[in-house]
């Protein structure tokens, strides 16, 4: 972002310049006011906020990317909802942004979460929950998390390669159309099998590094700068703005 | 130092054992070579010495393995003292990039802040790894990532390294460097046991053999019996003595060329020119085979010539009397990704026939498998294949597809000696059917059985010369800084 001095920005990132504790903060506050908060005005200037964050923080692709994925989800929950009314009795007469709360709270977790992901060192992160005396019972899941989310964008760039190099004289786009089932199985099969794979694997690599056994993993001192000052009050204003605004306009 | 009594494991999804009765004993200074064909146990073997049952490799397990006379009772116990290197490198990665990922693995075994640093930089600098010590873990080679993993490993120092595949994307010079480097391993004391498919260049590492077939021990011991061709032919087994320079008769005149590229220069994000005033070409009729060290630009050749990527100067020429001949068909090394059906019959209909929901011809789909020794898993769902049964499928499948140009990266990789003879005698009848075929490869053996010509790539600063087809020593370079691995402290 022009404008932000060297103070908040890495001049060779083009990244704000924040500790990994401050970036684990802000995941953390984010995700549990997300919860806390029931009504959509709280949710959505904390949905705001945390898309600011993420703007400054990840690569425009990405999040676009991330969007369209959670935007069909949002949307298939939507026409199920829907469809669901017309069957069940008990789901008659329920609002289709109802159905839009569940992704509110989860956008708001995401937007945190992938700056955390493609920003951070992983050994910042495992060295910071070290110094917490965060326990690998949840270190490692919240690390394996963090790490697979770079490991999701990879898949998928290595399916589109794949995909473009067996179906490129097939036509393009209309060959999807009039395939659609070959369609689907091209997409989407391999992804499910990725996935379930990647989770394993960072699992088995987590293990066999030792990452849950260490325990003295945190050193040094918690040295918060400027930047990190800055973000953490902005994050707190934009909390208790939420609750103000939440409570006045229920 | 490492001791396996009576070892059995049957996975649970699977009737039949993975692994019977295994009994070996490793001393502190001793290596032992794991061999055998495809889906003989030998992973089974390693991921259990490396404590992932039951934790990961769901089954029952019976025996017992022993590290410095005791069973190690949890993960920490096994990560304490056992390194392990999977077949597919990239997923131990756990960091973003190569010199975090390093750190990351000294960190966790408790090296403090500084102590991680040093030892970084000393394992970057043995390993050559330094040119790319900031670079994504995504980016690398299949070839450099086994070696930052190779470099992550060693650097623990630990009691006993397990590695699988070891030589499976490493060129012949980093092969040579390797068994210098475990061979000192080896005089400090750490226990080895190395599963490979490869064997020449693990004489001089490891004292003793282990042959495995269908999880069975069939032979252990020395490495006597396996000079005899009889006996590692009846168990699909590959040579024991490669010749340090692999020479060509006259390449057979071809049909004219398929592709032909013209002073390629091409640099990924900024970075330097990884190829560059790079001419080849591929006729007709012919095996080209591209070899040269990990990280010369082999699959970005590939990757260009598929159109994956667009040169930043020069141009790729197609023969245009070929309608489908408009980039070529090529079989990238990671087939997770190119395989999408729910069987593997499925798979090579599709390939035949593109766009037919259901399967025509079966017949034809099943003789290419039957050529590829893939016929008993037609009906298996391909990505329950493993990764030897893979690597065979999606060749069969780049086969099947039209058009009269194929490049495939490293096909042997991980196969057996049955299995590479089968895979080169389809990539020599590929080309007597007029296919002109590239062939990405580090395999010498593949190299003699079925290339007609030899393209070395060579580093970014000799690549002006015109391909080159000639003998090419596959063991050691002409310049000495061309070795991937210095033998360091």
């Amino acid at each position: 972002m022009p404008g932000l001095s060297d103070k908040f920005k890495n001049a060779a990132t083009g990244r704000l310049n924040l500790a990994p504790e401050t970036r684990l903060a802000l995941t953390l506050m984010a995700s549990i006011f997300s919860l806390i908060f029931s009504d959509g005005i709280s949710l959505g200037i904390l949905a705001a906020a945390s898309a600011v964050y993420l703007v400054l923080e990840v690569r425009p692709k990405a999040t676009i990317i991330v969007y369209i994925a959670f935007t069909v989800m949002a949307t298939v929950a939507m026409i199920s909802l829907k469809l669901l009314g017309l069957f069940m009795a008990a789901m008659k007469g329920q609002p289709l942004y109802a159905a839009l709360f569940p992704f509110i709270r989860m956008s708001i977790t995401l937007n945190t979460i992938l700056p955390l992901a493609f920003n951070a060192r992983l050994s910042d992160l495992a060295s910071t929950m070290g110094r917490l005396k965060i326990p690998g019972l949840i270190r490692l899941p919240l690390i394996i998390t963090v790490r697979f989310i770079p490991t999701f964008f990879n898949d998928l760039t290595q399916l589109r390669e794949a995909v473009a190099i067996r179906f490129r004289r097939r036509g393009g786009f209309f060959f999807w159309l009039n395939n659609p089932v070959i369609a689907w199985r091209v997409f989407f099969m391999p992804l499910v099998v990725r996935l379930i794979r990647s989770a394993d694997e960072l699992a088995i690599a987590a293990e066999l590094k030792g990452l849950s056994a260490s325990t003295d993993f945190g050193d040094g001192r918690l040295m918060l700068k400027q930047a990190d000052r800055v973000a953490l009050s902005l994050a707190t204003i934009g909390i208790s703005l939420a609750s103000i605004f939440g409570n006045l306009y229920a | 130092m490492l001791k396996v009594q009576s070892l059995s494991f049957t996975h649970a999804s699977s009737q039949l054992p993975a692994l019977t009765e295994a009994n070996f004993e490793l001393q502190p200074g001793q290596a032992l070579m794991v061999t055998g064909p495809s889906g003989g146990g030998k992973s089974t073997l390693l991921s259990l010495l490396a404590g992932l049952a039951p934790g990961f490799l769901k089954g029952t397990m019976t025996g017992q393995i022993l590290l410095e006379g005791r069973a190690p009772q949890n993960p920490a116990d096994w990560a304490a003292s056992v390194g392990l290197m999977t077949q597919n490198p990239e997923s131990q990665f756990l960091a973003g990039s190569v010199s975090d990922e390093l750190y990351l693995t000294l960190r966790c075994r408790g090296r403090t802040g500084p102590e991680a640093s040093e030892r970084v930089k000393e394992r970057l600098a043995t390993f050559k790894l330094e040119s790319i010590a900031d670079q994504s873990v995504f980016k690398l080679s299949e070839g450099q990532k086994q070696k930052v993993v190779l470099a992550a490993l060693t650097a623990l120092k630990p009691k006993v390294l397990l590695l699988d595949e070891p030589s499976a994307n490493l060129d012949p010079q980093a092969l040579v460097s390797l068994a210098d480097i475990l061979t000192l391993l080896l005089a400090e004391g750490l226990s080895l046991v190395i599963a490979d498919h490869r064997l020449a260049w693990l004489r001089k590492v490891c004292g003793q053999v282990l042959v495995l077939n269908s999880g069975r021990t069939v032979y252990q011991g020395s490495w006597e019996p396996l000079e005899d061709n009889r006996f590692r032919d009846s168990l699909g087994l590959r040579a024991v003595t490669i010749p340090n320079q692999v020479t060509l008769p006259p390449a057979p005149s071809g049909a004219g060329p398929g592709v032909w590229a013209d002073n390629l220069t091409f640099g990924y994000h900024k970075q330097p020119p990884v190829l560059k005033d790079l001419s080849v070409r591929v006729d007709y009729g012919q095996v080209t085979a591209v070899v040269g060290p990990s990280g010369r630009g082999k699959t970005t050749l590939a990757r260009l010539l598929c159109g994956l990527e667009k040169p930043q100067q020069g141009a790729i020429y197609f023969d245009k009397a070929d309608p489908h001949q408009a980039y070529g068909t090529v079989v990238l090394q990671n087939t997770d990704h190119q395989l999408y059906m729910p069987s593997a019959l499925a798979e090579v209909a599709l390939a035949l026939n593109p766009g037919q929901r259901k399967i025509k011809s079966p017949e034809s789909a099943l003789e290419i498998l039957r050529s590829y020794g893939l016929e008993s898993l037609a009906d298996r769902h391909p990505q329950s294949l493993s990764g030897g049964e893979k690597q065979r499928l999606a060749v069969a499948v780049g086969l099947a597809r039209p058009g009269k140009l194929l490049v495939l990266d490293e096909p042997t990789s991980g196969l057996d000696g049955l299995n590479l003879k089968l895979m080169s005698q389809q990539i020599t009848r590929a080309a007597e059917n007029q296919t002109a075929v590239m062939v990405i490869t580090h395999d010498p053996e593949l190299v003699s059985l079925a290339a007609d010509s030899i393209f070395e790539l060579k580093a970014v600063e000799e690549q002006s010369i015109e391909a080159y087809n000639g003998p090419v020593n596959m063991l050691s370079s002409s310049k000495s800084e061309d070795r991937n691995f210095t033998v360091g402290p």
